[in-house]
């Protein structure tokens, strides 16, 4: 049943996130041409991000808190597997537009030599051990994914808490400013994890170490915000 | 997987599946890109570095002046010695290192003048334009007119008919033309743009403006210029002229020419054409080198586009190699390619070339869409015995002036010493 949860979240904002995808293609081809069509380049930009928001919200709120929730919320799937397929969707979504924006800047960056060339060699004139360099790009790569899946678990935390408020006047305004502090609580927490790591360790010869730790950290966060929206679900509605 | 099925959980078990065949496909790439970047940093640390990699923003050595390197910090340019001290201070917009004489032109917000190589102001900066100078005379551009004038600042020639000059490879000699602007040759009037030659020592017109395109060009007795024939615009071919500035090779037609350098000039003929102004309709050439009597080196190679002699080699390349050939035609030493080579950027100088034997990029894509795909140049430095002094490792390396170059590494540059191994 968890496939068909993750299914339907695919189909509930697919339109405003295959837009975003979509203009973002068009802004890349835009900066390819360069001149004057980088100005529509970043017009595109800037509109794939508006559809991304419009995408977020129908994900996270109106299936959750709006008239369609009546229809979402009747599916024979656990709370928790509520909050998890919207949370891998969302994740979904946002690893493929950001991977498109990094991949099109890298591209770019790329013309002048070999980006992955040159960051390899500048970890190793820093002193990062060449055997351990594999495994940091793996971890690297790992910590993009869960940065995204933290990202959208902090997202959908914000908008589950800021509705479970009660508060019926300036909702907007009040899912936002939640937005704000939930995610400067979150990125707190990590910058603290890291500083603390930083003090601990020493940043280049144990940078595999650290990057390490500070994936368990972002993972053990994630788990926090996912645990804490399907606590405030079922408590404050008793769906379950 | 039954579990896995029934439990609705295939789309995450698939994507863990993606997710970790990337991890173990990064894994491998980074890894074998990690051990070649450890081998290469192994042999960088090997070098004898002048001045070491990141030092400064950018290094450029002056091209007649051993030792000397322009370097940018904070983008600005100043001068640096061969142990990457500061000679003149880094606070130029420009700094020519082309000149072969002691004053150095440089720019300073917007104004150009001269250096000497202590970095006193020799000539203040006044100027819109300056050219390097050229033994006891340089080129200026003062109040919209060039003038040419003396290593103290003084004015040798005043140009009162207010011509458009351009400095030539021998002293006291230079290029003028009766256009307005550097850009005539590209108006429909070309005869505008023909050059002419004045001895500015004795302010005598030694070549009027009213044949050659260009002639700027001077080395080993001849003139290397070019002409259109006919009056044609469509192609120039090249004329030598002697020191007397009649034509040296008189009956003989070239398509493409170099200067005369340790005896040889690389050309290419037209063949089957009786004179200049008899072209046949379908041209075709031969490339060769050609000595100071006209008689072409006998070779069984392929001599196209060859490079310039130089340390009494001269570099070619084909499909398959680039090669270096002796003053007598014969193969000296090839080094076959690893990919799409470049070709040596500079002639051997002091004994070594610069050459990259890797990959040089391509490009796909149509009109403004065209992209280049990532450089990855090895550039080395070859003895003439071709061997690698230093392996091709580097993004850009210089020519070798007084046994020291400039490299570029990771977007660093540095100052090597180059020796034979």
């Amino acid at each position: 049943m968890f496939d068909k949860s993750v299914v339907l979240n695919m189909k509930l904002a697919s339109n405003e996130f295959g837009f975003g995808l979509g203009i973002t293609i068009l802004g890349f081809l835009f900066m390819m041409i360069g001149g004057v069509m980088s100005f529509a380049a970043l017009a595109c930009f800037l509109a794939t991000l508006v559809f991304f928001v419009m995408g977020f919200v129908k994900l996270f709120y109106k299936s959750l808190f709006s008239n369609e929730a009546y229809l979402y919320m009747s599916l024979p799937i656990s709370n928790l597997q509520v909050v998890l397929s919207k949370v891998f969707v969302g994740t979904l979504w946002l690893s493929l537009w950001v991977g498109l924006l990094l991949g099109s800047v890298l591209l770019f960056l790329a013309q002048n030599g070999s980006f992955l060339e040159a960051l390899i060699g500048s970890l190793l004139i820093e002193g990062v051990p060449a055997e351990k360099i594999g495994a940091l790009m793996v971890v690297l790569f790992w910590s993009y994914f869960l940065a995204m899946a933290l990202f959208s678990s902090t997202l959908l935390f914000a908008i589950i808490f800021a509705n479970t408020l009660r508060i019926q006047r300036f909702r907007i305004a009040v899912n936002f400013f939640t937005l704000l502090l939930v995610f400067a609580a979150g990125r707190g927490v990590l910058y603290v994890i890291n500083k603390l790591l930083e003090q601990i360790l020493d940043s280049i010869s144990h940078m595999f170490e650290i990057s390490l730790l500070s994936l368990a950290g972002t993972l053990a966060l994630l788990a926090c915000f996912i645990f804490l929206s399907e606590r405030l679900i079922t408590r404050r509605y008793n769906l379950s | 997987m039954k579990r896995t099925s029934e439990a609705g959980l295939k789309i995450p078990v698939i994507s863990l599946i993606v997710l970790i065949g990337i991890s173990i496909l990064i894994l491998f790439v980074t890894d074998s890109m990690a051990e070649k970047k450890s081998e290469e940093l192994e042999v960088i640390l090997e070098l004898d570095w002048a001045i070491p990699l990141g030092t400064y923003e950018y290094i450029e050595p002056f091209r007649n002046k051993p030792g000397l390197f322009a370097v940018r910090e904070d983008k600005q340019i100043g001068v640096a010695g061969k142990a990457g001290d500061i000679i003149i201070p880094c606070m130029y917009d420009h700094i020519s290192t082309g000149g072969e004489a002691e004053l150095i032109s440089a720019s300073l917000q917007d104004k150009k003048g001269y250096l000497d190589e202590r970095g006193g102001v020799a000539l203040p900066f006044i100027f819109a334009e300056t050219f390097d100078f050229c033994g006891e005379y340089a080129l200026v551009s003062l109040e919209g007119r060039y003038q040419v004038i003396g290593t103290s600042g003084e004015v040798v020639y005043e140009n009162r008919e207010g011509y458009q000059m351009y400095p030539t490879e021998k002293e006291g000699l230079f290029s003028f033309w009766k256009g307005e602007s550097l850009h005539d040759e590209w108006n429909d009037d070309v005869k505008k743009a023909y050059k002419g030659l004045i001895d500015v020592t004795t302010d005598t017109i030694l070549v009027k403006p009213d044949t050659y395109q260009e002639i700027f060009h001077y080395s080993e007795g001849f003139w290397l210029t070019s002409l259109y024939p006919q009056e044609s615009v469509n192609m120039p071919v090249y004329v030598f002229l002697d020191e007397s500035f009649d034509e040296a090779f008189p009956g003989k037609v070239f398509h493409e020419a170099r200067p005369f350098s340790e005896g040889f000039a690389a050309v290419s003929l037209v063949q089957g054409a009786a004179d200049r102004e008899n072209m046949p309709d379908a041209i075709s050439v031969e490339w060769g080198y050609m000595d100071r009597e006209g008689r072409m080196l006998e070779s069984d190679l392929d001599l196209a586009s060859g490079d310039s002699f130089s340390n009494g080699l001269a570099g070619l390349f084909n499909s398959k190699c680039l090669f270096f050939i002796n003053t007598s035609g014969e193969k000296v030493f090839e080094i076959r390619r690893e990919g799409n080579f470049k070709f040596a950027k500079e002639a051997f100088q002091e004994g070594f070339a610069p050459v990259a034997t890797k990959r040089s990029g391509s490009s796909f894509g149509y009109g403004m869409l065209r992209y280049s795909m990532p450089r990855s140049e090895g550039w080395g430095y070859v003895d003439k015995e071709g061997s690698f002094a230093v392996p091709p490792i580097f993004q850009d390396a210089s020519p070798v002036t007084g046994g020291l170059a400039a490299v570029q590494y990771g977007g660093n540059y540095g100052v090597i010493s180059v020796e034979s191994r």
